[in-house]
């Protein structure tokens, strides 16, 4: 037991309750996780990353690397919550992270003493790299399963989370990130200009530093509660507490994190800002000697907030280890609240006389020049070592100091990852010992100790100019803010300690990123490996990678790596900051897209008909199409030969309304799609459609469809149903790009018409039956001819076209009568047993057609590839004629559609097999070509599939091989032309 | 977040529109040789900098527009109809 609640600081005194590890605590409304932790005496909190070493709190906010826990259970459990940051709420869940059975007592906390085993640790630097390579065999069986259950932080729950979470999308004049001294005046200063402006802060609380004093220092309590009430009443102010800012992206957009866990879980925030200031602050850097991982060693400033802001002491007896003047008001604090301070161990070698004096008036002891050497303690530190620094750097004489608490501060990092996402990298700044960045990027001020300017007033009279100078940017004027009669001097006086020379012949510990368990010793490793890029290091000892994004371990790794390398801290760098810089919920990210709104769902005219007839669908891009229409307990595969033969002998309906529809209008039009087309549609009369091929530039198919000549000028195109954005595009570029001398419009009329396919021998016989008026005969409306209609006063476009290689038409109908139309035909087909048949009858009747559809066009092949090289007219010239000549595009042993007919007809043909010449799968054999569709033909009593093969052509009657590897089939085919059924189109040509 | 200003529509945010392609580029005549034709689809420059590009406003009035683009900044400095071309010095306004 080392906390205790001393007093309530800035909280009150209302009580609430929560779990840590099924154990029943009390805490304050206000309180954090770890405050109240620490508040019960509650010193180790979970196991670390790799040595599974006891943790625990050792900071007070966003930096907290030790204090990494759980929250809720079950669905709504979340891993890796940083204690510091989570408030405690009534009931709360909390539990211990990589402890098993629990963290006093845990089993893998073997890893711990394996280094001293072995001459190089197993888990220092890179292991990941070289342990579990050899042999392969035990990879999945022992490795892989034994790493998966001691690798990780934290459990990922495993049901699907309830939670809600938002995105908001919002603009404003000026954002500002950070809601210390520095943010509080900007905003103030800049709300007096009635500009739109937000203000975001990650801790629940603004004030930042301000919190750290104790409230008794009224002056600045006082200006700190003033500035907010003033904000709080602005309209034009919005604040965002609970919120984190994780990156700055192009055109001034910013990302943030905010946690509401009310109803939304979280919010993510896109803000789009005229103006940034960033006023992150500055965050403690800790200093580095052995077993520095130890619960009761913590940040200065963090003992510091913990005692002023949450009236917890972390701890009954404290050592305060620093080597700069900022940390010795901790000990100050703790004195002053009756706490006792064994001891102040100043590394520097001069003093500052004003802070040895208060020491002296307090009685507090100062060891000058030395350092803690190590702490101990079984768990908690009970104790350190201290060693007087001898001028050669070394250590001299050493003796233990009782305490539960060691405060250390190694000075203090500027926050700049916000400011670096701008682009400009951070530079050295000797003065401060810290990075800071020194060109902002456009539209941006960094002010106050983000900037490195750590005086209290100092920091709030550059945050009034940025922000009068954002507002001056914008035309408005900023207002002046009240500078507190109160300073906080910043000047640190450091002297540079990156890491404490190890205590003599001891392998024990120094940490630099507690979190990822990375040591000194793993640093020296891989500079000794030859990492001697700072990127490189960080991958490869994985410093900096866990979710605190080495906020307190960077600045202290990059000095070492620095000393290594006998050069300047300047000259070896940072590590390029890059988004997010703090934990991220994905759900937030994704939002309410989720489950079935991950995309839209786009509906036919006839979606509810299909859904009342019990359709199983199948996803088609946007679209859900009815795949098949069960009787009874009918399979897929049963279902669809039946649909499939029914259409052969009778007539079925089947819903194509998501096929792409473009109108083309304008005296050019029929020039426009000669270009557009590889076959002419200049000659195509009125009242005819068309079968057409668009290329791309460079000479492969793009798309096919028909298009049918509603006049002179107006055409009426289909497009697949998967390009039909692409092609309007496509059309759109044409128009616009190449040829604006043209005048013609396309526009997409894919919404207004309802399409249905009608097909099999008695659909002229329904047609007739359904539109009376009309006149379907073969002479009226021949094979692709197009017949005028009304139903019911709104527009019919019925089209004689056939995919299915029966007598067929398409029927287009103004999209709000489609299902009516729908239901008429089904109904007026009745005498002929018409049924509605879906997308996998569809396919099949294709296939038996030798008809292409996108598994064919897949954006690879040419038109010899599917052997319709004559339709490319000569006459004329169209996108893709050039290229298309190419030598590799015209090469004769390209794969080309062929069909492809299994041996024993019963044994399918799987869709995606390589076709080879050999009669079984050995090391060498050439890849001939590829299965592209397959099916079983009911009309060919067998499996067949399309596929492309090698001279294709020249091979029908060959006997080759499908061999699907994966599944052990290796199925024998002959090799038949594509038109497998009515090669002669007399079905749909008809009498 | 790119934010690219359309003639007609005003500033919108990228996700309105969708990449075209180089607009440094134009239809070579049909006779022209392979060799230009393959410099045609294929060849590009990939300037670090300054760079024009279509753009169509898909989600929006479905334009086809030329944007000039920094690759290195993101920085869009012009933005035009297709016949259009930037002046020579550089606008503020995006």
């Amino acid at each position: 037991m080392s906390g205790f609640r001393s007093h309530l600081g800035r909280l009150n005194d209302e009580q609430i309750s929560f779990s840590f590890n099924g154990q029943s605590l009390s805490a304050r409304a206000g309180d954090t996780v770890a405050s109240a932790l620490l508040a019960n005496g509650i010193e180790v909190v979970g196991r670390s990353f790799k040595y599974h070493r006891p943790r625990g709190v050792n900071s007070c906010g966003a930096e907290e690397s030790g204090a990494l826990v759980s929250v809720g259970i079950g669905a709504e459990q979340e891993p890796n919550v940083r204690a510091t940051m989570q408030l405690v709420t009534e009931g709360l869940q909390v539990s211990s992270q990589n402890c098993w059975p629990s963290p006093q007592f845990d089993l893998l906390a073997i890893n711990n003493f394996v280094g001293s085993l072995f001459p190089s640790s197993p888990l220092a630097a890179g292991f990941y790299y070289k342990t579990f390579m050899w042999p392969a065999k035990f990879w999945y069986k022992l490795y892989e399963p034994a790493i998966r259950r001691a690798a990780g932080m934290g459990k990922v729950p495993d049901q699907a989370d309830k939670a809600a979470y938002d995105r908001i999308n919002s603009f404003y004049d000026i954002a500002i990130i950070g809601g210390g001294a520095a943010g509080l005046s900007a905003a103030l200063s800049a709300a007096q200009s009635g500009l739109r402006i937000v203000l975001m802060d990650e801790h629940a609380t603004l004030g930042g530093q301000l919190l750290h004093l104790p409230k008794q220092q009224q002056d600045l309590e006082q200006w700190r509660q003033n500035t907010i009430a003033s904000l709080q009443v602005a309209d034009n102010v919005t604040i965002l507490t609970n919120t984190v800012c994780w990156g700055r992206f192009d055109g001034n957009t910013l990302a943030a994190h905010e946690v509401i866990d009310g109803k939304v879980r979280h919010n993510f925030h896109k803000i789009h800002a005229e103006k940034i200031i960033i006023a992150t602050g500055a965050i403690e850097r800790p200093l580095v000697f052995t077993n520095n991982d130890k619960p009761g060693v913590m940040l200065a400033s963090g003992a510091r907030k913990l005692l002023n802001n949450y009236g917890v002491a972390a701890g009954r007896q404290m050592v305060l280890f620093t080597n700069n003047d900022s940390a010795y008001k901790t000990a100050f604090d703790y004195h002053d609240q009756g706490l006792p301070v064994a001891a102040i161990i100043d590394s520097r070698e001069s003093r500052s006389e004003h802070l040895f004096e208060a020491c002296q008036q307090r009685g507090i002891p100062v060891h000058q020049y030395s350092v803690v050497t190590k702490a101990k303690g079984w768990h908690g530190v009970r104790s350190v070592q201290v060693s007087e620094l001898k001028d050669d750097g070394t250590l001299g004489a050493s003796h233990d100091i009782t305490c539960d608490l060691v405060a250390h501060s190694g000075g203090w990092s500027p926050q700049v990852q916000m400011a670096s996402h701008g682009g400009t990298p951070p530079i050295y700044d000797e003065q401060i010992t810290a990075f800071v960045v020194d060109q902002q990027a456009a539209d941006t001020w960094s002010v106050g100790a983000a900037q490195g300017q750590f005086g209290l007033q100092a920091g709030i009279k550059q945050a009034m100019v940025a922000a009068q100078a954002a507002c001056q940017a914008l035309a408005c004027q900023g207002g002046e803010v009240l500078i507190p009669a109160e300073d906080i001097n910043g000047e640190l006086n450091i002297e540079p300690l990156w890491s404490v020379p190890a205590p003599s012949k001891q392998k024990n510990k120094q940490f630099v990123d507690i979190q990822h368990d990375v040591t000194v010793a793993d640093i020296g490793l891989a500079h000794k490996e030859g990492f001697i890029s700072v990127e490189h290091m960080k991958r490869y000892t994985t410093l900096g990678m866990a979710n605190d994004q080495g906020r307190t371990a960077n600045v202290n790794a990059l000095a070492m790596m620095a000393g290594h390398l006998e050069q300047s801290i300047t000259a070896t760098g940072t590590t390029r900051f890059r988004p997010p810089i703090a934990p991220v919920s994905l759900g937030s990210i994704a939002g309410r897209e989720v489950g079935e709104h991950v995309r839209p769902l786009r509906r036919t005219p006839m979606q509810e008909w299909h859904e009342r007839q019990g359709a199983v669908f199948v996803e088609a891009g946007l679209f859900r199409r009815p795949q098949y229409y069960p009787i009874g307990n009918e399979t897929l595969d049963q279902a669809y030969v039946r649909e499939a033969a029914h259409v052969r002998t009778k007539v079925g309906l089947c819903d194509v309304s998501s096929l792409g529809k473009i109108e083309i209008v304008g005296p050019d039009s029929a020039v426009f799609l000669d270009r557009i087309y590889v076959n002419l549609f200049s000659s195509l009369p009125v009242n005819k459609a068309r079968y057409g091929i668009m290329l791309r530039e460079d000479g492969h198919i793009y798309d096919d469809g028909t298009t049918s000549r509603l006049a002179d000028d107006r055409f009426f195109m289909t497009t697949t149903t998967a390009k039909a954005g692409a092609v309007l595009s496509h059309l759109e570029r044409c128009l616009e790009i190449d040829w604006p001398e043209l005048q013609v419009r396309v526009s997409s009329v894919s919404e207004h018409w309802a399409a249905m396919a009608l097909a099999g021998p008695q659909s002229r016989a329904t047609l007739q039956l359904a539109f009376p008026e009309m006149d379907f005969s073969q002479a009226a409306l021949p094979f692709m001819g197009l017949a005028h209609g009304k139903y019911q006063g709104s527009p019919l476009r019925i089209l004689r076209v056939s995919f299915s290689g029966e007598l067929a038409y398409e029927v287009y109908v103004q999209a709000d009568h489609g299902e009516q139309v729908w239901q008429h035909i089904m109904a007026m087909g009745q005498p002929h047993d018409i049924i509605p048949y879906g997308l996998e009858a569809l396919g099949t009747l294709r296939i038996e057609k030798g008809h292409v559809t996108g598994a064919e066009l897949d954006g690879r092949v040419t038109l010899a590839d599917v052997n319709m090289q004559r339709m490319a007219s000569k006459k004329k010239w169209f996108v893709g004629q050039n290229l298309m000549q190419r030598e590799g595009l015209q090469d004769p042993k390209r794969p080309c559609l062929v069909g492809l007919k299994a041996v024993d007809p019963q044994q399918a043909i799987p869709t995606g097999a390589i076709l080879v010449n050999e009669n079984k799968l050995v090391a060498g054999c050439d890849k001939q070509g590829w299965v592209s569709s397959m099916t079983y033909s009911p009309a060919l009593e067998g499996f067949i599939a399309l596929g492309f093969l090698t001279s294709g052509q020249k091979r029908i009657g060959e006997t080759i091989y499908a061999a699907y590897p994966l599944q052990g089939q290796h199925i024998p085919v002959e090799v038949v032309s594509s038109h497998f059924y009515d090669p002669d189109n007399i079905q749909v040509k008809d009498q | 977040m790119l934010r690219i200003k359309c003639p007609y529509c005003g500033v919108r945010e990228h996700t309105e529109f969708t990449y075209g392609e180089d607009a440094n580029r134009s239809l070579p005549d049909p006779d022209a040789s392979l060799e230009n034709w393959n410099n045609y689809v294929f060849a590009r420059q990939n300037v670090a900098g300054e760079h024009l590009e279509y753009w169509q406003h898909t989600l929006g009035c479905r334009a086809w527009l030329k944007v000039q683009r920094d690759t290195v900044t993101h920085d869009i400095t012009w933005t035009g109809l297709p016949h259009e071309t930037p002046p020579q010095q550089k606008e503020a306004s995006t």
